[in-house]
Parts: C-alpha cells; sequence; structure tokens
C-alpha cells in the first residue's frame, strides 16, 4: 500500500446516510451515546470520531439545498498535534496515518488546543483519560484494507488512494465541471481543501459549495503549524548557546573588575567599601 | 445422598464469587504492571461486515445504507443497531428504485417515499417506525379527549402474527376487543371509507372515460405512490385520482359529519388511524389535509387553528406493542365490534388490502355506474388481477356494456411502477384505463407497519395474507360485496355529502398534489420500458 | 491561644501563628481536593471541556513560573554582572523563585490527565514542543536551585555540604542563568501552535520573546514587592536605594518591551484590533497601561524615591504580568472558543491550598536558612510577638514543655 495514502471526499456526491460515522465506530468499538454522529448538531467528540455535519446551503440555482460535511482528523502532512505532543504519543505511521499511543500519553491536552481543525477530543470523564481522534484505521490500512469509512460509502463520495493521484483526480474533476456550459450541472469550487491547508492534509475535499459555509476553519495557514513553531524554535540553540558564551565572559569581566576594585580601595587604605 | 452431591457440585468448579475475586485480582495485577493496556485507543473489539474488509479497492455491491431525514415522519434509525449490512439499500434501490434513482449533488431533500419497506428488511431492526404510541396514550388517559381509532383492512390479517396465530389469520373480532381495552372511546373501521373511496373514485373513472379526461386514470390510495409521482414523474400528477385515500377520508368525516351528529366539539378529537402502512404517517401530515379545518371555517365560521384531519398513526406493530404493554391476552379476546355508522364495509372495501384490490372493488362499481346493473359474475373474482400478481404486474380487459373494452393493469412495488411510468410516458400504453399501483410488494397485507413475520418478507407471509383477504369477500353475501349497496354510504351521501363528487365531496374527500420535481434530479430511466415486464406484453 | 513554637532541634524551630493555622488548615483541605481529583479525573473536578482543553491550572502556571523569574533575573545581575548591591538579595530570590517552581512543578501533575504516565515526557525527546522545552528546563532548573539551595542549607547546617557545593556553584549558577531562556520564553511559543485561535493583538514570533522580557521584569518588580512586604512583616527596616536601583533595572527591560511591543503592532497592523472595543482590544489597553506605562512612569520619575511609589511600581509591574498572561490565556482565545468558562471551585481550591502549603514551607524555610545577607538583617528573621506556647519535637528537651 502506498505510504502516501489519502482520501478524497467529494462534498457533491453524499448523501448524507451516515454510514461512515457507523462504520467508524464499529471498527473502533465506539460507544453510540446520546448524540447521533450525523445530524444538523453533530459534532466530533471522544465517542464520535467522524461526524456527518448536516447543512442548508443556497446554491448556484439559488435553492436552499442540503449539504453535508463529513469532519474527521484531516491527518496533515506535518501535524502540529504530533508536533506539539511533549511525550511523543501522537506519531505519524508509515502508511502516513496521525496514531495516538495512550501508553505514552501525559494528558496536557496540547494536541486539543493546537489543532487548527479543532479535532481531538479529551475522554474527560475517566480518570485516565485519552485523546480520542480518528487514526485513518491505521490497523486496516497495515492489512492493505482502505479505512473503515471509505470502505462502506454507497455513493462513491469518500475515494481512497495516493494523495498526489487523488490531487490529479480532483482538479480534473473541477476542471470539467468549470468547462462544461451546462448551468445544471454541478460546479465545483475551484479549490481543494486540504491540498495546502495547514501545510496539506491527507483528507482532501472537493465542494459545489464554499467551504467556509460548511464549517470548515477558513483561516488556516497555508504554512505547516510546526514550520510556524519552528520559527522560533529555530534560534533557541543559539541563544542558549549566546548566553552562555556572553554569561562567562562578562562574569569574568565584572568579577575581575569588581577585583581590581576592591584592590584600589585596600590600596588607598579606604575601610569605607560598600 | 445429599453430603455426595454437594461435594460433586462445589468442587470441580469455582463458585461465582471465587472466580469475580480471582478476575479482579488478575485485573489488579495486569493493571499495576501495565500488561492489559493495549496501546491503541477505541475499544478491541474491531468488527466490520467481511464484505468491508477486502484488501485494496476492489468493489463492493452490498455496501452502506440509505439516509434518512432526522424529520422523517413516517422511519427512524438507531444507529447502535446498525450494522451496514446493506438490506435497506437493496430493497429501496432494487425493488422500489428510490435510492439511487436520483442525480447527485443532492437538493432539499433526503428521498424517501415512506414506503417502511426498510423497516421490514432491516435485520437488527435499527430501522423502526417513528412511534407515535406516547402520544395516543396521552390522549387515551386525557378525560377531555374522546379518542376514535380507524382500523384499515390490512391490519386485521397481521395483527395476529404478532400474538403467535398464524401469518394471515383473521383477527378482527379481537383486534376490537384489545383496542376497546385500551381505553379507547369510539372504534371505527376504514371499511367504510373504502366504499365512499370507491364511490368517489369510481365516479370520477367514469367522468374521465366519458368526458374524455387524461386516462388512464390512476388510482390515489397508496400515498407512497402518490409521493413518487410527485418526485419523478410531476407530468402525470394529473392521470391520478384526486381522491384522497380511505385513511385520509376518515378523519374529515369524523370532524365534521360524525362530530355535528354526535354534538362534539371536533377540536375535542383526537383521531388516531392503525394503517398497515408508514406512509400514512406521512400522509397525515401533508398540510394540505386539514379538510374538517376547511369544512368548519368556510360552512360555520368556526376556526380551529391547525387542526388536522387524522392525528395520530399507529402502525400494526405500534398496535401490537401498545396491546402488549397492557398486558391483554389478545388470542382469546371476546369478539368486539366497530362502532356504527362509520363502520359498515363492503367485501369490496375489504380487499382494499391486497394489489389488486382497489380496481377489483372500482370495476364491480363502476360496472354499475355505467350500465346501471349489478355486474356479472365474474366480476366478483376478477381472476387476471388476483392471480400472480406478486410478479409485480397484471392487467385485464373486460366487456362493459354501453362503453366498450375497459383495460386496466395493477403493480405493485416501484420498481414495475417505475417501468409502466416511463411507458406511458413514451405512449405506450395509450390504451389504458385505470391503473392501481400499490407501492408495497402484495399490497397493503405486505405494508411497511405489518408485523415483521419473516425477515426480510416473503410471498409465503404476503400470499397467506392475500389469502386470508380474499376468502372474507367470499364470505359474505353477494349483496353486500359491492360498495354502492353500502346502507351507511347511502346515508352519508343522502345526509351530508350529496352525491360523489359533489362540492361537500370535493372539500372532504378531495385533494391536490404538489410538484415535487425541484426535490430531487432524477436520473434517466427511459431505457426501463419493456425490462419488468417482457413476458407480458 | 493558637500561637506556638514548634523546636525541631536546636537550629530549628517554626512558629505557628494563627495565620499560618489557616494556612495550615486551607493546605490540608486543598490536599483532600487534590487526592480527589486524582482519583476521579478531570471531568469531575474541572470545568475544562474540549473547547477549553486548557484553562486556570495552565495559567497559574504561566504566572507563577513568571513571577518564579526573579531567582534568575536577579543571579544575572549579582552573579553574572557582579552588582554588589543587589547580592543581599539573591539568595531570598533564589528560595522565591523555587518555591514558585516547585508550585508549578505540583499544579502541572495535576493538570495532566494520565499522571500516572508523568515520567514519560522526560524520556520521549520530543524536542519540536513548546510544551517539552518548558518541562524539560523546569525540571532541570529545580535540580540546579536545589543543588544551589543545598549551599545555603550547608552554611548553617553541614559545612562539608557547603564546601563541596561551593566547588561546584559557579557552573550552577551559570546554568541557572542560561537553563529560564528555555521556558520562559516557550511559555510564549505555547501559543505559537494557535495561530488561527489566538487574538492578533497577542499572537506574532515575538510572543515568546515578550514573554521572556515580561518575565525579567515581572520578576524582579516580585522580588522588590515581597522585600518590602517581608520587612514590613518582621518589622525591619529597608533599604529604599536598593530597591530603586532593582526597579530602574525592571524599569529598562519595561522599556523595552514597550518598544518592541509598539514596534510588533505597528508591523502587523493590529492596531486597528486594539482600537476596536472588542474584549481583547480593551483588555490589551487595561495591560498596557497598568503593566508597562504606568510603572515606566513611576520608576524613572522622581516620585520613585518615595517607599509607598516603590510599592506601586512594583505592584503594577507584577499585576501587568498577571494581565499579559491572563489575556493570552483566556481573553485572546475566547472569541474562538466561542464557549465561556470559568474554572470550577475544585480548580481554585487545590491551587489555594498548595499554594498555603507552599507559603508555609517558604516561611519555614526563610526563618530557618541563612537567606538574609543584608546590612538590615543581623537580627534573624523572628515574628516580634511572644508566643503562647513551645512545642518541642527533639528527644532531649521533650520533657520541658511549657505553657
Amino acid at each position: 500500500m502506498s505510504s502516501n495514502s489519502a482520501v478524497l471526499f467529494n462534498v457533491a456526491k453524499c448523501i448524507g446516510c451516515g454510514s461512515c460515522t457507523v462504520a467508524c465506530k464499529l471498527w473502533n468499538d465506539l460507544e453510540f451515546g446520546e448524540n447521533n454522529a450525523h445530524g444538523f448538531d453533530a459534532k466530533l467528540s471522544a465517542d464520535s470520531w467522524t461526524v456527518v455535519q448536516y447543512h442548508t446551503i443556497e446554491n448556484n440555482a439559488g435553492q436552499n439545498v442540503f449539504r453535508f460535511a463529513k469532519r474527521q482528523c484531516m491527518h496533515c502532512l506535518e501535524p502540529s498535534c504530533a508536533s506539539v505532543c511533549f511525550a511523543n504519543a501522537i506519531t505519524v505511521d508509515e502508511n502516513g496515518a496521525v496514531v495516538y499511543s495512550p501508553k505514552k500519553c501525559v494528558g496536557c491536552r496540547y494536541c486539543l488546543i493546537a489543532c487548527p481543525f479543532d479535532v481531538p477530543k479529551y475522554e474527560w470523564n475517566k480518570v485516565f483519560p485519552s485523546v480520542m481522534k480518528c487514526q485513518l484505521c491505521a490497523d486496516k490500512l497495515a492489512e492493505g484494507e482502505t479505512p473503515s469509512c471509505v470502505s462502506v460509502c454507497p455513493t462513491g463520495a469518500l475515494i481512497f488512494g495516493d494523495r498526489d493521484e487523488l490531487l490529479e483526480k480532483a482538479h480534473a474533476i473541477i476542471a470539467t465541471s468549470a468547462a462544461t456550459e451546462n448551468m445544471e450541472a454541478t460546479h465545483y469550487v475551484n479549490e481543494v481543501y486540504g491540498e495546502k491547508q495547514a501545510g496539506g492534509t491527507r483528507w482532501l475535499y472537493i465542494s459545489d459549495v464554499p467551504f467556509a459555509e460548511l464549517g470548515f476553519p477558513a483561516s488556516v495557514p497555508k504554512k505547516s503549524i510546526p514550520g510556524i513553531v519552528h520559527d522560533y524554535t529555530k534560534w533557541k540553540p543559539g541563544v542558549f548557546l549566546g548566553a552562555a558564551a556572553a554569561f562567562s565572559a562578562i562574569g569574568l569581566y565584572t568579577k575581575r573588575r569588581l577585583k581590581i576594585e576592591e584592590e584600589k580601595a585596600s590600596e588607598n587604605g579606604g575601610e569605607n567599601n560598600v | 445422598m445429599s453430603k455426595g452431591n454437594k461435594k460433586e457440585k462445589i468442587d470441580p468448579k469455582l463458585t461465582r464469587r471465587q472466580f469475580l475475586g480471582l478476575t479482579a485480582a488478575a485485573g489488579t495485577m495486569a493493571a499495576l504492571t501495565g500488561c492489559d493496556v493495549v496501546d491503541k485507543v477505541g475499544g478491541n473489539d474491531n468488527w466490520l461486515p467481511t464484505q468491508y474488509r477486502n484488501s485494496g479497492n476492489y468493489p463492493v455491491n452490498a455496501k452502506g445504507r440509505i439516509p434518512i431525514d432526522p424529520d422523517n415522519p413516517s422511519i427512524m434509525r438507531i444507529d447502535e443497531k446498525c450494522i451496514l449490512c446493506g438490506q435497506c439499500i437493496e430493497v429501496c434501490q432494487n425493488t422500489q428504485t428510490i435510492h439511487d434513482f436520483y442525480k447527485l449533488p443532492v437538493l432539499d431533500t433526503f428521498m424517501c417515499v415512506h414506503c417502511g419497506q426498510c423497516s421490514l428488511w432491516c435485520p437488527t431492526g435499527a430501522i423502526q417506525e417513528k412511534s407515535y404510541i406516547d402520544e395516543v396514550n396521552e390522549a387515551i388517559n386525557d378525560p377531555e379527549k374522546i379518542v376514535v381509532v380507524t382500523i384499515s383492512p390490512g391490519v386485521r390479517v397481521s395483527i395476529g402474527e404478532e400474538f403467535g396465530l398464524e401469518a394471515g389469520t383473521w383477527a378482527q373480532e379481537q383486534m376490537v376487543s384489545a383496542i376497546r381495552q385500551l381505553g379507547v372511546d369510539y372504534v371505527f373501521n376504514i371499511d367504510f371509507t373504502s366504499d365512499s373511496t370507491i364511490m368517489e373514485e369510481g365516479s370520477e373513472l367514469v367522468h374521465r372515460l366519458t368526458n374524455d379526461g387524461v386516462l388512464p386514470q390512476f388510482t390515489s390510495c397508496c400515498p407512497g405512490w402518490v409521493k413518487f409521482i410527485e418526485f419523478y414523474y410531476p407530468e402525470l400528477i394529473p392521470n391520478i385520482s384526486s381522491t384522497k385515500s380511505p385513511v385520509a377520508q376518515m378523519g374529515p368525516l369524523v370532524k365534521t359529519y360524525w362530530a355535528k351528529k354526535k354534538g362534539i366539539d371536533p377540536d375535542k378529537i383526537v383521531v388516531v388511524n392503525v394503517p398497515p402502512c408508514l406512509c400514512k404517517k406521512f400522509e397525515a401530515k401533508r398540510p394540505e389535509m386539514n379538510g374538517a379545518k376547511r369544512y368548519w371555517e368556510e360552512n360555520e365560521g368556526t376556526d380551529y387553528g391547525n387542526m388536522m384531519d387524522n392525528d395520530y398513526v399507529l402502525s400494526t406493530r405500534e398496535l401490537a406493542k401498545m396491546i402488549k404493554s397492557a398486558g391483554i391476552d389478545f388470542v382469546n379476546l371476546p369478539d368486539g365490534k366497530f362502532d356504527s355508522i362509520l363502520s359498515e364495509g363492503s367485501g369490496a372495501a375489504v380487499i382494499f388490502a391486497n394489489n389488486g384490490g382497489v380496481m377489483e372493488a372500482a370495476i364491480r362499481s363502476a360496472y354499475f355506474l355505467v350500465t346501471g346493473e349489478d355486474p356479472p359474475e365474474d366480476l366478483y373474482h376478477l381472476t387476471p388481477v388476483r392471480d400472480d400478481n406478486l410478479d409485480g404486474y397484471a392487467e385485464a380487459s373486460l366487456e362493459v356494456p354501453g362503453f366498450g373494452t375497459l383495460n386496466v393493469a395493477v403493480c405493485n412495488g416501484l420498481h414495475a411502477a417505475r417501468t409502466l411510468c416511463e411507458e406511458i410516458k413514451q405512449g405506450k400504453r395509450a390504451n389504458l384505463h385505470f391503473l392501481e399501483v400499490m407501492t408495497c410488494p402484495g399490497g397493503c397485507i405486505g405494508g411497511g407497519g405489518q408485523a415483521r413475520e419473516t425477515v426480510p418478507p416473503t410471498d409465503h407471509v404476503r400470499k397467506a395474507r392475500i389469502d386470508s383477504i380474499y376468502a372474507a369477500d367470499e364470505a359474505m353475501e353477494k349483496a353486500n360485496r359491492v360498495s354502492y349497496k353500502n346502507s351507511e354510504i347511502a346515508i352519508l351521501y343522502k345526509e351530508f355529502l350529496g352525491e360523489p363528487l359533489s362540492e361537500m365531496s370535493e372539500l372532504l374527500l378531495h385533494t391536490k398534489y404538489i410538484d415535487r420535481s425541484k426535490s430531487v434530479h432524477p436520473k434517466d430511466t427511459s431505457d426501463y420500458v419493456d425490462t419488468y415486464f417482457s413476458g407480458l406484453e | 491561644m493558637f500561637d506556638y513554637t514548634l523546636k525541631i532541634n536546636k537550629k530549628a524551630s517554626f512558629r505557628f501563628t494563627l495565620t499560618r493555622w489557616i494556612l495550615l488548615l486551607l493546605a490540608v483541605f486543598g490536599i483532600f481536593i487534590l487526592i480527589y481529583r486524582l482519583i476521579n479525573g478531570l471531568g469531575a473536578t474541572t470545568n475544562l471541556s474540549d473547547e477549553w482543553p486548557w484553562g486556570f491550572w495552565i495559567y497559574m502556571d504561566l504566572i507563577l513560573s513568571a513571577l518564579g523569574a526573579c531567582g534568575f533575573a536577579v543571579a544575572i545581575l549579582t552573579h553574572i554582572f557582579h552588582v554588589e548591591k543587589f547580592k543581599p538579595l539573591a539568595r531570598r530570590a533564589l528560595l522565591m523563585s523555587f518555591f514558585c517552581y516547585v508550585l508549578v512543578f505540583l499544579i502541572l501533575f495535576i493538570e495532566i490527565g494520565r499522571w500516572d504516565n508523568f515520567y514519560w515526557f522526560f524520556i520521549s525527546g520530543a524536542f519540536t514542543s513548546p510544551l517539552y522545552e518548558v518541562a524539560i528546563c523546569i525540571t532541570l532548573y529545580i535540580i540546579v536551585q536545589v543543588f544551589e539551595l543545598l549551599e545555603v542549607w550547608g552554611d548553617r547546617y553541614k559545612s562539608w555540604v557547603k564546601h563541596i557545593t561551593r566547588f561546584f556553584l559557579p557552573f550552577f549558577v551559570l546554568l541557572a542563568c542560561i537553563i529560564p531562556f528555555g521556558q520562559e520564553a516557550a511559555y510564549g511559543a505555547l501559543y505559537l501552535a494557535m495561530p488561527t485561535k489566538l487574538n492578533v493583538i497577542w499572537y506574532s514570533q515575538f510572543l515568546p520573546w515578550a514573554c521572556l522580557i515580561t518575565s525579567f521584569s515581572g520578576g524582579l518588580c516580585f522580588v522588590a514587592a515581597e522585600y518590602y512586604v517581608h520587612n514590613r512583616h518582621y518589622k525591619k527596616t529597608s533599604d529604599d536605594a536598593m530597591i530603586r536601583s532593582l526597579l530602574r533595572v525592571a524599569g529598562a527591560f519595561i522599556l523595552i518591551y514597550i518598544v518592541l511591543k509598539f514596534v510588533d503592532l505597528s508591523v502587523r497592523g493590529a492596531w486597528t484590533e486594539v482600537f476596536s472595543g472588542s474584549a481583547s482590544g480593551n483588555m490589551f489597553l487595561v495591560e498596557f497601561i497598568v503593566g508597562s506605562l504606568v510603572p515606566a512612569v513611576l520608576i524613572f520619575s522622581p516620585m520613585i524615591k518615595k517607599s509607598m511609589y516603590q510599592l506601586i511600581a512594583a505592584g503594577c509591574g507584577i499585576l501587568g504580568v498577571l494581565i499579559n498572561r491572563f489575556d493570552f490565556v483566556f481573553v485572546g482565545m475566547a472569541d474562538y472558543a466561542n464557549v465561556s468558562y470559568f474554572p470550577k471551585w475544585t480548580e481554585i481550591w487545590i491551587v489555594i491550598g498548595l499554594t498555603a502549603l507552599v507559603v508555609l514551607v517558604y516561611l519555614f524555610a526563610i526563618e530557618n536558612l541563612p537567606v538574609n545577607q543584608g546590612k538590615n538583617d543581623e537580627k534573624p528573621d523572628i515574628v516580634s510577638r511572644p508566643p503562647t506556647g513551645i512545642i518541642h519535637l527533639s528527644k532531649s528537651e521533650q520533657n520541658s514543655v511549657s505553657e
């Protein structure tokens, strides 16, 4: 299996059946709980690693239509959560899935607050809680299978494959739709969400309605967040070494000057030191 | 003796307490040493149906499930029970041609005609009827309210199955007793409105035949079929008879005619229908189903706000559930009788529950309406539309004196209906005069609200119910087997409605249909012509 | 009637006044809740949620760390720049800083969800995480401080310990002056990972360095304020001139911060947000005026000669740091979270209890360790009123318990 795995979600093909949310819960053995994992108020939670959010949006023809946004971990190429985890409990596996290891987790919850897509959730009511988020079915990937949600999608809204190939495919779909003059046909927004967001993600989205209306955070920087933090971290060795060198030099110099002053004072026979 | 026995019993096994103790100790040890922690989140019970466990991107045919609107008035799904077996898609797509018969992206609706077949096919019971039991119980317990329960013909041959009786057992009398024991004030028979349906629909057919109206006329008793046409074939809406379904006729009659006769404030009446159908739950909520309110407004100047004709709709399964919750010994109940003036039904009304029944009933009366004579013997057993109609389609031609050859057809299952619609659209069935369509295989006896005797439903069960219904018709006296001889119907027309298709009938017993084609981009199925019944032409 | 002196041995004793009994009570109460939290988890004891994964405890860590910079700031002045007049403050600042960081560490321990796994980060080597930098630097710094304090302890109780530690001291002092650069700046860097969440007023690459600079000024102001309160409590005269010079150094850092923050806001064009009237903008104005402009004006005006204005300036300096951290932990994040958060009483009382405990230990330490080396400090730190009784803990004096 390609190590560059990715999933393309075509918003225009989703019918909101919620099969993916059930498959996720079946495979990962998650509680179903009171809140549906699909619906108008569906939200990611510790028990719902993927949700299908229902939206009513005005389409090109001015008609209010249903659109469904499947949300889950975006599996960034350079994941913020993994880079800020101070126990290395979140890592990127050989298939590109961003996976979490509860054995290593200390529970600082930095990943929750550092994720630009607000994906990781916490088991607040447990004594020793874990961070809960989509693992891209890493165990299924390892056996050469597709992620659970992709495998059950009845309409082909989810496609699993190589990231570069999927990107090519996505752009081809967008280009074809842009070229068609039929007003009735689906016209895709000229953007693949996830191609550049946060430095690129393994979940890619194409849609015929603006992503912001589907609840996707619009202001996520194109630069990866580990990259942004690195802009600061890169100065650190220099600061430490520079401070060590400077302090040593200053310390030696001021000590010597102090000694000379003391000597001068004693030469003058003055008793009136500070 | 006892000593030896005891020793044998205890020694080789651990007691439950010992076992629990050991388990706890082992658990604690494992927790302390960190052995029990699997280094992953989520549970350890990783399972998906095998079809989803293929390597790579191989195609899978049975995949996923149908979408269900959270606001769907008929069905709901409990996610926790769903195993993604694909059965709902199987029936929705292949039997009913709803799922996957529209182009993506979706528009402003979750495609559904509320037939409820998925709730019969779902092996785990994840898809269920949306239950109104609580609301009905509340109304029963409210001394202010007068609860009127109306029972459709199909229910009486299926409800017995819920109590261990053989499939198709006729259980009308026990059912009526049971409903009375629930504390319901009046029990009426939908057979009555079935007969009024025949009067209206038959008259409408005759009117169309004699006035060059749009033909073929489609029956309108099945709300699922009606919604199917509204979605996929809006150009055929004029073909649908404007007559309301029998269930939809009962509410307005109860809240006008009966209420006036009894001197009851219609606002206090709670009409609870028990059809074998889940789509009736949807039909009752159609905004135009408020004829009684309009009647009071126009004729008496009384405003009853949001009063709808029918208040709640319970399926056969829900009624059985209520009877079971009340602890009623259904099988051994004494015979109960319907309350009078809205309950007399002809044999023609009883067979409404079978696919082909509406047609047969309509023909019997239409024959009378055209010729003024009682129909000939073979119209009391319209063989062509009875035999093998579980295949989905049957047709018959009959000679009517004074008119000529009348071509009629019956079909069930929307796959067959879709094929027929395509053919009609393409002008291939110009000779057809009257078409009965039932959404559910076998007609109402196979309705989505019926008992889950087998999962998925089988023709064996459907056949048993069909036979039971026809037997009930045959068992009646000949004079009672035609709608126009229903004495209560005659009184209704004399006292209240005037005559079929009168202004009052139009207000209470007829309706309008909505073009829903803006909500769906249908897939092109024009090549469906001749595919379904190639052997029948 | 609650006023007892606890005699541990000939050199060490601790006086329990009414206030200290109350502190003890609070500490015991806090520890009970702490145990309750460890047993029942975060959901039962905090109002934290997926929208507010970080709350009051993280804020306490941030401000205690900023105030804890006092040890490191004074150490640089006395041990690196060899400013002799600040020498009397060195050990006391070290002690204050040590207890701040101990408190930070304790709160971090209750703050993490899987405290059974707390050791893991030591071996994780997660060098990309600012939080890792914080944790490692604090750990190292506390170890270094323990070593430095051993020297202080040996000074009075075990002379061979003093001799050994003095030999290695220069090396440790150098470490103590460098390591805190890590955590103080990294606290700001924590929030660099939230470009879409933190308000534009605070979010910039300057944030870590702003934290570093304000921790200098805040720490020095904290030393000045403590010096004041301390001398009042033990009825000793203060060296106003020394504090004035100390505040001048703090003022210099405040000036640097003002200039850099001004440049930062101007370069990024964030002034519109400052004056937009939003909660964030207004809070920034409060922070900037109260915490930076007022102390800067006070310190560099003649008023600073009066001890009262010194106290006000130091107080404003501290307040500035507190508000600044409050702003980017809560105010700047609130718009994004879109859900309100107020700490649960258990969250607050654990912190109060732990603080009470640490204050008690601090008082014990300051009364029994040779940390005061100023010219007014020949007199030991003793509560001047006579106690109602003395309790002897050492065996030789056990029989003589007086009323």
